[in-house]
């Protein structure tokens, strides 16, 4: 099927790639269909572009590639939820957002869990005090809108 | 909004199966015990709210576009 996106324009994804979020995300909870574009082996960052509105995508990575020692623990009840049969169906994904100063966060407070079999996904928020809505990832070299004057010599 | 006056050992009693116990009261601080239904979502509110804003920077911040992080980014197009 083809969807509509504001950053990559109309794009053609197969249906049964579509990931069920049936309580959006926090902020967000009307749109419930996302797809994972993740086609850039090379780069840590992938899209969770919502499938019903064009505007609406969020960057996000796998949290343990910057934080090998996060660990989330999943109620019962979550975990019935998503319906995960074993651990290594859950796969993990934390929103990255790119600050005006140029620093690079990811949110692990509240992370995505996605059943890998049935793509149903929900963000989850932990009650783990370790953790916060903005850990660094990197930062962007900054760009500077002035123009730089010489420096004396 | 209702409001109780409890103290410490006493239990506010929600619908069917939500128990909310007041376990302590130091200070500013009170310490609550919550039973409930595991089909039921105990939050603290400031967390909540906390991820809502986060979801909401972030969505802003990846459809602002030029930023370096763009050009890393996948890009597919219409076969």
């Amino acid at each position: 099927m083809r969807i509509g996106t504001t950053r990559f324009g109309t794009i053609e994804i197969a249906e049964e790639s579509i990931v069920h979020m049936p309580d959006g995300m926090l902020g967000f909870e009307s749109v419930k269909r996302f797809v994972l574009l993740e086609d850039r082996p090379d780069t840590a960052f992938k899209w969770l572009q919502a499938v019903d509105d064009p505007a609406l995508a969020f960057i996000v990575v796998n949290p343990m590639e910057f934080f090998p020692d996060y660990e989330i623990e999943l109620s019962d009840k979550q975990a019935e939820t998503l319906d995960l049969e074993d651990p290594s169906e859950a796969v993990m994904l934390t929103t990255v957002t790119i600050g005006s100063d140029g620093r690079v966060t990811t949110n692990l407070l509240g992370p995505i869990v996605m059943n890998s079999r049935t793509l149903q996904a929900r963000q989850i928020v932990l009650q783990d005090d370790r953790y916060g809505s903005k850990h660094v990832i990197c930062e962007l070299p900054r760009v500077d809108s002035q123009p730089r004057q010489a420096e004396a010599a | 909004m209702l409001i109780l006056s409890r103290k410490i050992g006493q239990h506010i009693v929600i619908g069917g199966g939500i128990e909310i116990t007041v376990v302590d009261v130091r200070g500013e601080q009170v310490r609550l015990g919550i039973t409930a239904p595991r089909s039921v979502a105990v939050h603290r509110k400031e967390l909540l709210e906390q991820v809502t804003a986060e979801n909401i920077e972030a969505a802003a911040s990846a459809l602002n576009g030029n930023n370096v992080l763009g050009e890393m980014m996948p890009t597919r197009k219409t076969k």
